[in-house]
């Protein structure tokens, strides 16, 4: 199953499934083209219920952040995951962190 | 004061010199045994001293031709044009003009070929004007870590459809070692696709693992990525500590654990196309190893390259003055003789101990002395490169030459008489042996013939071998041929063997067609000869089909040799000590009637009696005994009176009286002051296996 964008308030949340990884990336991406068409004043990304993740789902979360974050400040959820810590680490990548 | 004569002469000497390390750079380079990057240096030098030389005696001709060969060098030199097989092949015939320019220079007579020379200048002039390579863009190559492996992957798009997981491969490396720097670039385009991988993942890894098992790592996206391990410079210090090694630059990488194999073959391949660039040059450039890496391995080099340059530089010495100082050497061995005989007659401990610390030291100043006229045989080895290179051209064939032992060393005068019938034997295996490319694909065998040219030592002696994998002899096609030039008649019977030995009658020739290489029956037997001048042998093996070797047998030295002196009677013998195998009493007890052989531990052995085969008139002594020799691989006993021991013996030429004696192949002045005669062992060892297996 592909992510789903919940939304709550004034707050548009991106809830990754079980799967973030090369099976399921293509489904997500196309998922969350739909966001472009809404205003999205809040965006929280919500990771807290992925078991499988891999380089290409981290891929397109550093994709997401890049296009996002400069239009309004992303909230992250589950960084926690060990399954997304774990990689994280490995890579030294901290996703709260602005690119520069 | 030097006349002019005088300095043209060292002048010419200098050129061919200079022109034949022209021709074995240029050889090693098109046979790929040396890179241009290797050896232009060398090659430049040669045409540009060449050029100097020649304008100083007012040889125009000379440095015009040498101007443009060089002109056309310093833009290799310069990486402004690349060395490929063309050029080699153009280089190679313009050094064989220079070569005919030098020769006409001291011999009018011979002819230099002013339109090839035209030609090569039309040629050389192509290269001239040719525009600039363009020069391939630097690749960033980031600097190496101290003690960490810096390793850099650029992903390729399709790593993430291959099944391939960058994770997978950080997460492995975390358990072989501390991960450090680790840094994740990407850039991802507009068009951006979630199942492409846009990574670039930088790291250092501090690790005890070898680069090969790092490398195994990124084993599935070498092909797909780019992936550049560079070793810590921990390695410059490991390198530093290790012993200088003959190896390849390349191979000693691989061996300090700073290349992988693999990495080795892809700059190997890439250097067949960027010719100008050196392996390290590459390695670097391909971010596999550190600057300071090569040089470092570079350094463990040094004594390679120090060989290789000094095959280059020489120091030049007359061959007189060498002659003489050996002279010198041999009387002071047969002087040192007398006066062991003496000093051993008075029965005075110290002086004998003392002596025996100088016949040591003469022993170490004669091995000296003699190694100042060994050559190495590679110098004639390149030049059959050459011949082999230009003979299958002109036939049409295709020859592989490999050549093992080329730094076999013999002694110069007979490196110089060897020369003639190496370049025989192996015309004659180009032209007759190997078989035209049709034939040999008919008959299932490569279509490239194989000659190999080997020199190796053993027992004593110096053992060259020419080896095809061509038709191999045709043993019933020799014998009809000498049975029709009436060498032999029909009835004699021949082993296999003596039949082969036909080939080097004079006269004898089984060539169908006579080529303007060989085949005209000239030759062989001068080979033969030229051989046994040298107190060689040369044997013959071939396979009908399979092909034929030529082994050719020279003892180390002609001047002076470790000796074993026997009597008969009142005649001293020297035999060389190298080729005896033991001494026995003879036991005319355990004979057979009227034959002259033995049972030695199971073993024929069959024996020559030294005082019937000179007709030495003295009966024979109470207590004979027997010398095992051997020579290659037979064997045979010499029967002789007493047994007296060890001693070096300076060869002296046999009178001419004495020519006509077999058995003998010199003479020497013992410390009694005896003359002794040096045995002819090999000789010997033929005459006793054929008279008895003739009867």
């Amino acid at each position: 199953m592909a992510v789903t964008i919940e939304r709550k308030a004034d707050f548009h949340i991106l809830v990754f499934s079980a799967e973030l990884s090369i099976f399921s990336v293509r489904d997500d991406f196309d998922s969350l083209k739909t966001l472009s068409q809404e205003a999205v004043s809040q965006l929280m990304i919500d990771l807290s219920h992925v078991q499988d993740f891999d380089s290409a789902g981290l891929q397109l979360l550093l994709y997401l952040r890049q296009q996002l974050q400069s239009e309004q400040p992303l909230r992250w959820l589950g960084l926690d995951n060990p399954v997304i810590s774990k990689v994280l680490t490995l890579f030294r990548l901290d996703l709260t962190a602005m690119e520069a | 004061m030097m006349d002019m004569a005088q300095a043209e002469q060292i002048f010419i000497e200098e050129a061919q010199d200079l022109l034949q390390v022209m021709e074995t750079c240029l050889l090693d380079i098109e046979g790929g045994d040396a890179t241009p990057a290797d050896h232009i240096a060398a090659i430049f030098r040669a045409a540009h001293t060449i050029k100097g030389s020649a304008g100083l005696f007012g040889f125009n001709t000379v440095v015009g031709f040498t101007h443009s060969v060089e002109s056309v060098l310093d833009k290799v030199r310069d990486n402004k044009l690349q060395m490929d097989a063309v050029l080699v092949g153009l280089l190679l015939d313009c050094q064989q003009h220079m070569a005919q320019m030098i020769a006409a220079l001291s011999d009018p007579g011979q002819v230099v070929n002013a339109a090839q020379g035209t030609f090569l200048l039309e040629q050389l002039g192509t290269y001239l004007q040719a525009p600039k390579d363009p020069t391939p863009a630097p690749v960033t190559v980031p600097p190496a870590a101290a003690d960490a492996w810096r390793i850099d992957v650029a992903y390729g798009l399709d790593v993430f459809r291959d099944g391939m997981d960058p994770v997978s491969q950080l997460s492995y490396l975390s358990t072989i070692g501390t991960l450090e720097e680790v840094g994740l670039q990407y850039q991802f385009p507009a068009d951006f696709d979630p199942e492409s991988c846009y990574l670039h993942l930088q790291l250092q890894l501090k690790t005890s693992a070898g680069k090969q098992k790092i490398e195994d790592v990124f084993e599935f996206i070498q092909e797909s990525s780019q992936v550049q391990i560079q070793p810590p410079l921990t390695v410059v210090e490991q390198l530093e500590h290790t012993p200088l090694q003959p190896e390849k630059l390349g191979q000693l990488l691989v061996d300090a654990g700073a290349v992988t194999p693999r990495e080795l073959e892809q700059v190997l391949e890439l250097q067949k196309q960027q010719t100008h660039s050196s392996v390290g040059e590459l390695l670097v450039q391909q971010g596999a190893v550190p600057t300071a890496v090569v040089e470092a391995a570079v350094n463990r080099q040094a004594h390679q390259e120090h060989k290789r340059a000094s095959d280059f530089q020489v120091l030049k010495v007359e061959a007189r003055k060498l002659d003489h100082l050996i002279k010198l050497i041999g009387e002071m061995v047969t002087a040192g003789s007398a006066n062991e005989v003496l000093i051993s007659q008075t029965n005075n401990e110290q002086l004998q101990e003392a002596f025996s610390s100088i016949t040591h030291l003469i022993e170490q100043i004669r091995d000296g002395a003699l190694s100042l006229r060994m050559v190495q045989i590679g110098e004639s080895f390149s030049r059959l490169k050459r011949i082999v290179r230009d003979v299958s051209r002109e036939l049409g064939k295709d020859v592989e030459l490999d050549v093992v032992g080329a730094e076999t060393e013999l002694d110069k005068s007979m490196v110089e008489k060897l020369s003639d019938p190496l370049m025989h034997i192996v015309r004659n295996a180009l032209d007759h042996g190997i078989e035209p490319v049709d034939i040999r694909t008919y008959r299932g065998k490569p279509a490239q013939g194989r000659l190999k040219l080997a020199a190796y030592h053993e027992a004593g002696a110096v053992v060259i071998e020419i080896q095809d994998d061509g038709a191999g002899l045709d043993a019933s096609r020799i014998r009809a041929k000498a049975e029709e030039k009436g060498l032999i008649s029909s009835e004699q019977a021949l082993s296999q063997e003596d039949i082969y030995r036909l080939i080097f009658e004079p006269g004898f020739s089984t060539a169908a067609q006579v080529t303007n290489l060989s085949g005209r029956g000239v030759g062989m037997d001068v080979v033969k000869r030229n051989i046994e001048e040298l107190r060689g042998q040369i044997l013959i093996d071939s396979e009908l089909g399979k092909g034929t070797r030529f082994r050719i047998r020279l003892p180390l030295t002609l001047a002076i040799i470790d000796g074993f002196e026997v009597t008969v009677g009142d005649t001293h013998l020297v035999l060389p000590v190298n080729m005896i195998q033991e001494c026995l009493e003879f036991e005319h007890a355990e004979l057979v009637e009227d034959r002259n052989y033995l049972n030695l531990r199971g073993d024929v052995l069959p024996f020559v009696r030294l005082r019937q085969l000179f007709q030495l008139p003295q009966p024979p002594a109470s207590r004979e005994n027997i010398v095992v020799v051997q020579y290659g691989r037979s064997r045979a006993g010499l029967v002789v009176d007493t047994l007296n021991g060890e001693l070096q013996a300076v060869i002296k030429p046999l009178a001419p009286i004495f020519r006509s004696t077999h058995g003998i192949s010199g003479s020497t002045i013992l410390g009694s002051g005896d003359v002794g005669f040096i045995l002819d062992i090999p000789q010997l060892i033929e005459y006793a296996c054929s008279t008895e297996s003739a009867r």
